[in-house]
């Protein structure tokens, strides 16, 4: 198929779909599929069957919308009328009631918290309304593995623009003038990246998407790739186009196996439409995709790491210099771009740099996706553009601390970033403010905590974390986060040490100092900034033997207040060791040297006795040691 | 160009990283995980400098030098840096005695308290006061380490031969790995598992046997501290003195430094410079202190005494001696072994013809591909063609190896090989077996032994028919060599090779590359009786193609012996037909310098051997004279490429023996001969410089010569269908075999088991790890020669 | 073994296949045995060394056979402060085995991993592919137990 051919089918594709057929789409991203959203997808296609509607009325499986706290999420298009947490047992009345008759169905609308009012509309809802959804907001409109629907909204019609208009220097100079960094955490700018690669000599050139996300907490790659596989692939032609490369991979976590399915249906329907493989749409330019699927190392995410992985080794990383532009994958020059970046890509090219560069501040330009996850009550994908304030995505499009809870921290950056405290909230949400504050943007994991968030316990899961996904080849990484992460558990397990602290600063600074690869180098950031920002909970844990959030079992006791029991066996029952002891109606008390702080009893007390207290430090029992 | 480390400007060119530049110019800075033979790996972190204009610390041993760069090595923020990175590898490595206030006392006071099983300090360890943590622990001064210790717990590997593996020393610097990855190319070991609790090791922690390690000692060498040590000596103090010998076994002719305590062998380290650089094999590694000090060195002269060998001393036994061979003059034979050194050589065949009046020394090893070589020279009067080296291999583009096992034959070669693959060479192989060289060739091909004549002559045919490169164009024989070849039957090319048309021509094709070929082959092309056919299809292919020939000779001075040879007249009678005369009596006196497979029954009324090892031909010997090893004598050997290398005399001899020279020229004066009073081997090196004996001229000009096919067909091939093809390996010196010599070689390559197709074996009613009965039809089946056998299961 | 040949299927002979076929040992075989290495070792012309350093650096691929009922349990950063370790201690207790290892009678396979990407559920547990969103100490109980009931229906 060649430039006009695509066109023609283009404008078949849109005849073929009046405006205004109803069409009722699912959300079917991961989270959703945790909810069950592939049977209420069948329920409506069976209802509608069943009613005789197949023609008038359309049921679309889309990638994931974004909200995934009121999963599974059902938007009826034209009207854009957005219910939310549908059961099977809704489907007959969504359909008879809203899409017949179109009437509004109050219960399943998204209630405000605060006011209680219903809001019909998904982009009225405040959770969407102040996003900007430029490059996630496809996902609610097209099934990923019909090329049509992606056709129909405009694709690879900026493939055509490049491969008929521009040169591929014209390609590097808009992406450069539209100031487009790097999505997958250093915020490299994309447009140099390219340059650098296409400078390099030599005949064979590779470009990759890196898809290995291993940020825990992090997953919008994932969505961006399973949702929306087209806009990643349409950009990874741009960019090849630009940079002179003919071969290009997708890394995908092993961790992902909707997004390699929706990725593999996706290459596959791109080819057979002349988008990849030889002669691409009719031009001179040849370009092929394959897929490889990672196999669980947080480290492959790591530039040199992936390349090796690719090349079947282990995903130890390499020193640089030198760079992949000029020698990566065997040896050739390789450009890596997240799988955000390269799904940018494409819209700059339909739209142009200076709409592009109208959003964010003045070196961090667009729009980012942020995970928006742990304590919140609107846990879900949010794209809001660079300069937006933590409180701002927190509060208004998070919709605040779930309880009703005091807010904490927020860490940014996976392993990598950290955490900042409340005085940092007014923090505009960029590269640059990021990393001042010691942390970093990272792929956008952006983890709320609130008061019942231990921050000694946050670095030490971090450091746990580092460590055992550490690669084991440069020493300081090695040896110096299971020398950090043992201190820390130290710490929480109530053996603390005075001269801990002051251990624990030279030890981050020789690991972020001595460290070969990005890691290493950033594994130190959550306990510098949690030391920085939280000074007054390792003090507790160290000199006063306390945890203030009540997490670390060892300084916490399980009491009952005889006043407030009711002798209800609740608690009895659920103690896994039979610590707690008392008749029916009675009093119950719990044996503090069998008590192993599991929690069980605090949790079934009733909230309305709330007899069983949880206490932390001095005023917790002195604890027989076996 | 310029660069500047503290302050100092200096010259550098791009090729040397900046560590390596620094330690050139006498800079000290700590580095664990760098080896000037390896690709830079920057794992360590110790040898990190501040370099202007670069964020943070860049490792020297990954960095560049570029023009105007100004490096800092030595500054507080980078000495710092460099003690808590050590501090970190020393919290995982049993660090007692390293940090220990009392250390420097202990060293005086402290007996050798070495030999326990764990190692928990440096005072336990075989590395003590070798080991490069300990001197960087001084450098850098550290003396205390603020993070709770951590023993691994391993227990230590003691299942393999030749050295021990104890993990918890490891401090994961990777050398090990890298060097068995890069340069040895059997990658029997590599990092397992991940981050803290990453190791180094083996396929489910099987044994390096299994896992098909060659033993080469490579890692042993560069291993920095204690986690590899050899297991014989390791408890020992260490050397005080060390010499520089040339390897006396195969023919690469590898530069050895062995190290002596109060005049006795310890260790033989491969020499840094020389042929081999920096690389050695098991052979050369490990077993030279077993062989020098093996139990069956003769250690004084012997003769018969009615019927039993009694000790006398040198002057009765070269009185005896030379008295009764005066008697069998011009009815005697010389037999020398080409492990000897040209001296040696040089004077047993002076002694054979100016004293005994035999024809002149025989070689132990016949025939020997340099023979070959050498006779179809004569024949045709031409140059042979271009001779490589073994320096020529990293630049060449294709190498085609025939006829031998490289990797456990001629391991060092083998290293050079694998060098040329890492710079985009091909290696095509022909074998009938499935191992390390097919595994890294990038055409192998299966062949029936003994049919490289087929494969030859047919390359040549295919790149004839093709229009073959102008290389052959134009020279002498051109029109003979394509006659005779036209006269091969075309059907029997490919098909008795066992080879497909297709093949043959992609092998063709990969050999008309641009750029330098290398013909390597061995003793395994000339096993069979059409040895002479199998060396002229060679020579043609190398004549067609340019192509350097890489005579795999077998022992260390084949060449020199060779050299020697030519000069004679007449040529000195072969090995067979000493043995032949030996047993009807033509001649009645024999005197063995060398292994010969001498038959129980035989007509010689004098046999004398001149060894160093007690061998089965003393117990018919009239006389024993007891020789000196190489590491107790100076000689020279001339290795494969041609090249003459001194051997320096290590140790005083074991025992009264004697220099083989200075036994022949006492006998040969004895007897009457004059000019041999040499009085050290230098007067002779002076002699054989002096006639220019070892020196290679080749007249004549390159050209053609005919091949003919095969003739005399398998004899007795019903009564004897199956081909038994020989294991060459140099795995001997003089007469004692290693397997013999060191009872960690014996487990190592294990003689007793037989590989067979798994038709033939279904043939003969075998299965897996069954006995197995072989019936041979040609004289000497024990011999390494290739023999037509017959194979039935052992009742 | 007749899948070994499934293994291999459509792997070419060159270092880059390695963990594509490694993929296949696991997915054919339920775990990479020797057997499988020495055959990948072979095709791709590389040492079994090699192969096992490969394999035992990526979580993806085990030794031993996983367990017939494989219970999953995120403890990526929001479940964790979500309450997950508590979640983890409580399987722990229930199966008798530490998290990353299979129960002696090779019933269940006890396992964290970091972030399956539905965090809204947090924390979240997969018994046999089927999710359990927001699972609290004391539904754990509940959970084996309906684990066992269904395979006792199963078997």
């Amino acid at each position: 198929m060649d430039l006009n051919e695509l066109e023609t089918l283009r404008t078949r594709i849109t005849a073929s779909r009046d405006k205004d057929k109803p069409c009722i789409t699912v959300c079917g991203g991961t989270g959703c599929h945790a909810y069950g959203c592939l049977k209420v997808a069948q329920a409506f296609r069976d209802e509608v069957r069943r009613l005789g509607l197949s023609d008038k009325v359309a049921v679309r499986q889309t990638g994931c919308h974004g909200f995934c706290e009121r999963g599974p999420i059902v938007v009826l298009q034209p009207k854009g009328i957005f219910y939310q947490r549908i059961q099977l047992a809704d489907v007959p009345e969504v359909v008879s009631k809203t899409v017949i008759e179109g009437l509004v169905i109050e219960r399943l609308l998204y209630a405000e918290p605060k006011t209680g009012a219903r809001i019909v509309a998904e982009r009225d809802v405040p959770f969407y309304k102040r996003q900007h959804r430029r490059i996630f907001g496809s996902n609610g409109h097209l099934d990923p593995t019909d090329i049509d629907d992606y056709l129909a909204l405009d694709g690879y019609r900026a493939l055509a623009k490049v491969l008929s208009e521009m040169a591929p220097a014209d390609v590097i100079a808009e992406i450069n003038s539209a100031g487009l960094r790097g999505r997958g955490g250093a915020g490299f700018p994309t447009g140099r990246k390219w340059e650098i690669c296409r400078a390099a000599h030599g005949e064979v050139k590779y470009v990759i998407c890196n898809a290995d996300e291993g940020d825990p907490g992090a997953y919008m790659d994932r969505s961006l790739l399973e949702g929306n596989p087209h806009s990643v692939i349409e950009g990874m032609i741009i960019g090849a186009y630009a940079i002179g490369s003919h071969e290009g991979f997708v890394y995908v976590r092993n961790e992902y196996p909707l997004a390699v399915e929706n990725v593999g249906i996706a290459v596959e329907a791109a080819r057979k439409h002349g988008l990849l493989g030889k002669s691409i749409l009719g031009s001179k330019f040849d370009f092929d995709i394959r897929i490889f699927k990672g196999a669980g190392a947080f480290v492959s995410g790591e530039e040199t790491s992936l390349m090796s992985s690719i090349e079947g080794r282990r995903a130890s990383p390499r020193q640089k210099p030198p760079f992949p532009a000029q020698s990566g994958l065997w040896g050739k020059p390789t450009n890596i771009n997240n799988v955000e970046t390269w799904a940018n890509v494409p819209w700059i090219i339909r739209n142009g740099a200076k709409a592009y560069s109208q959003i964010g501040t003045q070196d961090s330009k667009g729009t980012k996706i942020f995970a928006l996850v742990g304590k919140i009550n609107n846990t879900g994908l949010v794209e809001v553009p660079m300069g937006m304030k933590l409180r701002e995505i927190i509060f208004e499009i998070g919709g605040g601390i779930k309880g009703g809870k005091e807010f904490k921290a927020v860490q940014t950056g996976g392993p990598s970033g950290g955490c900042m405290p409340t005085e940092l909230l007014d923090l505009p949400i960029d590269y640059a403010s990021l990393a001042q504050a010691g942390s970093m943007m990272g792929s956008g994991g952006m983890i709320v905590m609130d008061e019942g968030t231990c921050m000694v316990d946050v670095a030490r899961y971090f450091l746990h974390f580092t460590q055992e996904e550490s690669c084991g080849k440069c020493v300081p990484c090695r040896v110096g986060t299971r020398q950090m992460a043992e201190i820390l558990a130290r710490i929480t397990r109530g053996e603390g040490v005075e001269s801990d602290v002051e251990r624990l600063e030279t030890l981050a600074k020789t690991v972020k100092a001595g460290s070969l690869c990005g890691l290493g180098q950033t594994a130190p950031n959550p306990v510098l900034t949690t030391l920085r920002y939280f000074r007054k909970e390792y003090d507790a844990h160290i000199k006063e033997r306390r945890c203030p959030a009540l997490v670390c079992k060892a300084f916490l006791a399980f009491d009952i207040d005889k006043r407030k029991c009711v002798g209800c066996l609740l608690c009895l029952k659920a103690c896994p060791v039979k610590a707690v002891s008392g008749e029916i109606k009675k009093p119950h008390s719990i044996d503090q040297t069998l008590c192993i702080k599991c929690g069980a009893c605090f949790e079934v007390c009733p909230p309305k006795v709330r007899a069983v207290t949880k206490t932390s430090g001095a005023s917790a029992p002195e604890r027989v040691l076996p | 160009m310029k660069i500047t480390i503290d302050g100092r400007s200096i010259e550098a060119q791009g090729t040397k990283t900046v560590l390596e530049v620094a330690q050139d110019n006498g800079i000290y800075i700590p580095a664990l995980c760098s080896h000037p033979r390896l690709a830079p790996y920057a794992a360590c972190r110790l040898c990190v400098v501040s370099i202007k204009g670069k964020p943070g610390f860049q490792p020297s041993c990954n960095t560049y030098p570029a023009e105007g760069m100004e490096v800092v090595t030595d500054s507080e923020e980078l000495r710092l840096q460099r003690v808590r990175t050590m501090e970190l590898i020393l919290s995982e490595h049993p660090n007692a005695c390293l940090i220990c206030s009392e250390k420097a006392d202990c060293e005086d006071h402290k007996a050798s308290i070495r030999k326990s099983a764990e190692v928990t300090g440096c005072v336990f360890c075989s590395s003590n006061r070798r080991c490069e943590l300990q001197e960087i622990v001084v450098r850098l001064k550290v003396d205390s380490i603020p993070y709770s210790s951590v023993y691994r717990g391993f227990s230590v590997r003691r299942s393999d031969p030749f050295f021990i593996q104890d993990y918890n020393l490891c401090i994961l610097c990777g050398r090990c790995v890298r060097i068995c990855h890069e340069v040895r190319g059997a990658a029997a070991i590599s990092f397992m598992f991940r981050g803290s609790q990453a190791v180094v090791g083996t396929m489910f922690d099987r044994s390096l046997m299994a896992a098909g390690c060659q033993f080469c000692g490579a890692c042993v060498d560069v291993c920095p501290t204690g986690a590899l040590a050899e297991r014989v000596g390791r408890h020992e103090a260490l050397p005080d003195a060390e010499a520089e010998t040339v390897c006396p076994y195969c023919g690469v002719g590898c530069r050895l430094v062995v190290e002596t305590l109060q005049g006795r062998i310890q260790a033989a380290k491969p020499a840094e410079g020389g042929v081999n650089r920096g690389q050695a094999c098991v052979r050369g590694r490990f077993t030279l202190r077993d062989v020098v000090y093996s139990p069956s060195r003769i250690r004084r002269p012997m003769v018969k005494k009615d019927g039993k060998l009694v000790e006398t001393s040198w002057e009765d036994a070269l009185a005896f001696v030379a008295g009764k061979l005066k008697s069998y003059a011009g009815r005697a034979c010389v037999v020398v072994s080409s492990q000897l050194g040209c001296e040696d050589l040089f004077v047993l065949d002076r002694f054979a013809r100016e004293a005994l009046g035999a024809g002149g020394a025989v070689p132990s090893l016949q025939p020997s591909i340099l023979d070959g070589l050498g006779d179809l020279v004569k024949a045709h009067g031409l140059k042979t063609p271009h001779r490589a080296s073994l320096a020529d291999l990293p630049g060449s583009k294709a190498i085609l190896v025939l006829g031998e096992n490289v990797p456990v034959s001629h391991p060092v070669v083998w290293v050079e090989i694998l060098e040329a693959l890492r710079c985009g060479a091909k290696l095509l192989v022909a074998s009938h077996k499935d191992d390390l060289l097919t595994r890294h060739a990038s055409q192998s091909l299966k062949i029936r032994p003994g049919s490289e004549f087929y494969l030859l002559a047919s390359l040549s045919k295919v790149l004839l028919e093709s229009g073959s490169p102008q290389a052959g164009s134009g020279l002498k024989g051109l029109d003979g060599f394509k006659k005779s070849l036209e006269k091969l039957p075309a059907s029997c090319l490919a098909d008795t090779a066992g080879l497909q048309e297709e093949e043959v021509r992609r092998l063709a094709e990969a050999l008309r590359c641009c750029g330098p070929i290398v013909l390597v082959f061995g003793q395994g092309l000339i096993s069979m009786p059409w040895a002479r056919e199998n060396l002229a299809a060679l020579w043609d292919l190398a004549v067609l193609t340019g192509a350097r020939l890489l005579p795999l000779a077998e022992e260390s001075d084949l060449f020199g012996a060779w050299l020697l040879a030519r000069r004679k007249p007449s040529g000195a009678p072969s090995l067979e037909t000493v043995l032949r005369a030996a047993t009807t009596g033509e001649i009645k006196a024999l005197y063995l310098a060398g292994p010969a497979p001498l038959p129980e029954k035989h007509g010689l009324e004098f046999l004398v051997v001149q060894d160093s090892f007690v061998n089965e031909a003393c117990q018919g010997a009239d006389a024993v004279l007891p020789a000196a090893t190489f590491a107790e004598a100076e000689g020279h050997f001339v290795n494969l490429e041609g090249r003459v290398q001194k051997s320096e005399k290590v140790i005083e001899p074991v025992g009264e023996a004697k220099p083989d020279w200075w036994i022949a020229s006492h006998l040969a004066s004895r007897m009457g001969a004059e000019g041999f009073g040499y009085e050290d081997a230098g007067r002779i090196k002076e002699q054989l410089d002096k006639e220019g004996l070892l020196a290679l001229q080749e007249e004549g000009e390159a050209g053609f010569v005919p091949v003919t096919a095969p003739s005399g067909g398998p004899e007795r091939a019903a009564e004897y269908p199956m081909v038994l093809p020989g294991e060459y390996c140099p795995d001997y010196y003089r007469t004692l075999a290693l397997c013999q010599a060191s009872p960690d070689f014996k487990v190592l390559r294990n003689p007793r088991r037989l590989k067979i197709g798994p038709e033939d074996a279904a043939g003969a009613g075998l299965q897996d790890g069954a006995k197995a009965r072989v019936e041979s039809s040609s004289a000497c089946a024990a011999g390494p020669g290739t023999a037509r056998v017959k194979i039935t299961g052992a009742s | 073994m007749a899948n070994m040949e499934a293994v291999l299927a459509g792997v070419a002979p060159v270092r880059s296949e390695l963990i594509h076929a490694l993929h296949h040992a696991q997915a054919e075989l339920g775990h990479v045995p020797p057997e499988a290495v020495a055959r990948i070792a072979r095709r791709l012309r590389i040492s079994e060394s090699e192969v096992y350093g490969v394999l035992t650096f990526y979580k993806a691929f085990s030794l031993e056979p996983k367990g017939k009922h494989v219970v999953t349990i995120c403890s990526g950063t929001a479940c964790h402060v979500r309450g997950a370790p508590r979640i983890v201690e409580e399987f722990q207790r229930k199966l008798g085995v530490e998290a990353g290892s299979t129960t002696p009678d090779r019933e269940y396979t006890l396992e964290t991993v970091n972030c399956v990407g539905a965090c809204a559920l947090g924390p979240i547990v997969i018994i046999d592919g089927n999710y359990h969103g927001q699972v609290k100490t004391t539904e754990v109980h509940k959970l084996v137990e309906g684990c066992r009931r269904s395979q006792a229906k199963e078997g």
